[in-house]
């Protein structure tokens, strides 16, 4: 088979993987080497369905031993299968990175033979680029499920990140679709994790450690494809964060490709669904709040109309309006309209003097949304009115997806 | 009162010297270009290396390297005015120390902070999107037009990154580009306007290899995309179109 087949087939069998992110590794490139990560990581390319390019990212192999029901490459399709060899792989990688289409390497696989087999492979090809290609680029390792702890071991000394797919939000889900058990998948996770922390430790007495996995670790999990509600998931992410120290939890909307009466019956993936879920991962993240906070188990469900952070606020609505000249960095968080770098933004210009409403508009305050929630020097912007009507439509009219417009348009032009 | 400098960096941190001390509202411009403007005094800056030393040690122990890039970064940009607003913000640095940064509640201030902003987000997207083309001599040549002047920033980066190679960036919009090779970069000015980025490939001919690369790539990035989950508004706002002409999977 020729190369450019293999990698039409194992590029689109890897497609659904929703992590691409190339950040959190600063290597450092050597000299008369190729490649160095880049702490913020960076995108190469968008494709058409927006979502960013970052790493080559593609299965080592589609033959698989398993049959997991939402998976393109279970045993039972019949679907073109293909398999790299080792010296293809390093070289297409060298070859992109070279032209500069690719940030590194992102490699999974199916499973062939059995799980310590196929992680062998996949961590020839890291050692590869690594020992004999002089290769400091991002390299991401998926780990197989059930792999052993030598073979995790080793994967971290070449791979920037590592990763395994919790895949499902609850055990009960996983056994009736998959044919991986909770157990392999927390155990190498629980491994990773130790091993991360022994080696920042360690590492902190005598650089000359090789570095494990400096990007540390994320999973990713399938939404929609089961009856698991957004509390489950909200929950299962802040567990994860907490005790993995996990860098991302990545929600990948369940897109149908096989028929099987396990699986509900949609039409579109559930996009909507994922982004409000990306949001309230952001809050944990980034927003200091807590799931419960984000979720209740009255409404174990995110609201499709308002963002997390809005639906907050307005059941909070006693604790606002907040005077921005002397609130809490914490609470300027929790504003609607104010993002991250806006609230740092604005507790360092208030040390040049106080700030009024223009001046927030300068720093990138969207005031139409923040407008109920705040006052400059005691005053609530002119000509707001605060009732539960206004904030309600101000809220709903900017919460919306990009190109979630464009989405409903394209189906209808379809009948 | 207005100072002229020679377009260099130097020459530009020489003229901050200058108008340090200067009482009346200041402007810092180009020489070379300038539109002469009534009841205004006018002085020419010498560009001497101590002078732009001391502003740029001086601006090092204040703001450190971080500070000290954004001050290069709107230099860089090379939109009207930005030399003043720069210049502000020095000043202001030297006054209030990182603060100044953040006091958005100055006009220019804001103005050379966006203007930094701006340039950071551009080198920041180019650094993803250059796309180099492998020639016959085996030199790795990458054409680009940004929108500002960030080939110096760009080289800093492919410099770590592409060690082992030879390569050129080649900014068609200014017409100037660097050649590294084995740990040394060099500066390469295009006289010839003609100079585009099709003539330098087809002169010296591609590498053996590198169609089939090419053809790989743009097909692996038609594979990638989820058919569900079409959605071209998305893509252009991450990726302006005014990037796609050198963009490999684009053409």
């Amino acid at each position: 088979m020729e190369l450019i087949e293999k990698l039409e087939i194992l590029g689109a069998a890897a497609k659904f993987d929703a992590s691409c992110s190339s950040s959190g590794s600063d290597r450092r490139g050597s000299f008369g080497g190729i490649g160095s990560a880049y702490k913020a990581g960076i995108c190469h390319s968008w494709a058409a369905d927006g979502r960013c390019i970052s790493l080559l990212k593609v299965l080592f192999t589609n033959y698989c031993i398993n049959d997991c029901a939402y998976c393109i490459n279970r045993r039972s399709n019949d679907v073109r299968r293909a398999a790299f060899t080792v010296d293809e792989l390093v070289m297409l990688t060298m070859n992109f990175y070279k032209r500069n289409y690719i940030e590194g390497l992102f490699l999974s696989s199916g499973i062939i033979k059995n799980a310590d087999f196929t992680m062998e492979k996949l961590i020839s090809v890291a050692k590869k680029l690594r020992k004999e290609e002089n290769f400091n680029g991002y390299i991401h390792l998926k780990v197989i499920p059930g792999a052993s702890e030598i073979l995790v071991k080793e994967a971290g000394l070449y791979a920037d990140r590592v990763s395994v797919n919790i895949e499902l939000p609850s055990e009960k889900s996983l056994k009736l679709l998959t044919e991986k058990s909770r157990e392999s998948i927390i155990k190498p996770m629980t491994s990773i994790s130790c091993d991360i922390i022994e080696n920042r430790e360690e590492r902190s007495k005598t650089k000359k450690l090789p570095v494990f996995a400096p990007a540390g670790q994320t999973t990713q999990l399938i939404v929609g494809a089961t009856p698991d509600n957004d509390r489950k998931i909200v929950k299962l992410t802040e567990a994860f964060y907490k005790k993995f120290s996990m860098k991302r939890v990545y929600y990948s909307a369940f897109v149908p490709v096989n028929s099987d009466n396990r699986l509900p019956v949609v039409s579109l993936p559930p996009l909507d669904r994922e982004h409000r879920l990306y949001q309230a991962d952001w809050l944990m993240r980034f927003y200091g709040f807590k799931a419960d906070e984000i979720v209740s188990e009255e409404n174990p469900f995110l609201s499709e109309d308002i963002d997390p952070k809005a639906f907050w606020a307005m059941r909070n609505m006693h604790l606002f309006p907040l005077e921005i000249n002397s609130a809490a960095f914490e609470m300027i968080l929790r504003v609607p309209g104010i993002g991250r770098q806006s609230a740092f933004r604005i507790v360092s210009a208030r040390k040049n003097g106080s700030l009024d409403f223009d001046d927030l508009k300068r720093i990138g305050v969207v005031l139409k949304r923040a407008r109920y929630f705040i006052t400059c020097r005691g005053k609530m912007m002119p000509e707001t009115v605060v009732s539960e009507q206004t904030v309600l439509e101000a809220m709903k009219s900017t919460s919306t997806r990009a190109g979630a417009v464009d989405h409903t348009f394209e189906q209808l032009s379809l009948f | 009162m207005i100072f002229l400098y020679d377009g260099t960096f130097e020459g530009f941190l020489s003229a901050v010297f200058d108008a340090f001390l200067c009482k009346e509202k200041v402007e810092i411009g180009k020489k070379c270009g300038w539109q002469p403007q009534l009841f205004s005094e006018t002085v020419e800056v010498e560009t001497v290396p101590e002078k732009a030393e001391r502003v740029a040690d001086k601006l090092l122990s204040v703001c450190g390297r971080r500070g000290f890039s954004s001050i290069v970064y709107i230099f860089l940009s090379e939109v009207e005015k930005c030399e003043t607003y720069d210049f502000y913000l020095i000043k202001t640095l030297f006054k209030r120390g990182t603060k100044a940064f953040s006091y958005f509640q100055n006009e220019k201030i804001f103005q050379a902070v966006n203007i930094r902003k701006k340039v950071a987000r551009e080198f920041d997207k180019l650094l993803g999107l250059l796309r180099f083309t492998e020639l016959s001599s085996g030199m790795f040549y990458a054409p680009f037009e940004p929108e500002f002047n960030i080939l110096p920033l760009v080289t800093t980066h492919f410099y770590e990154r592409l060690s082992g190679t030879k390569w050129m960036i080649h900014d068609l919009r200014r017409g100037i580009a660097v050649y590294h090779a084995e740990g040394n970069t060099e500066n390469v000015e295009f006289i010839d306007e003609m100079t585009s980025h099709l003539n330098m490939i087809a002169v010296l001919g591609k590498s053996e290899n590198e169609e089939d690369f090419a053809k790989m790539w743009k097909n692996y990035f038609k594979t990638i995309a989820i058919e569900s989950r079409i959605n071209p508004k998305l893509q252009r706002q991450f990726m302006p179109q005014r990037y796609w002409k050198y963009m490999t999977e684009k053409n």
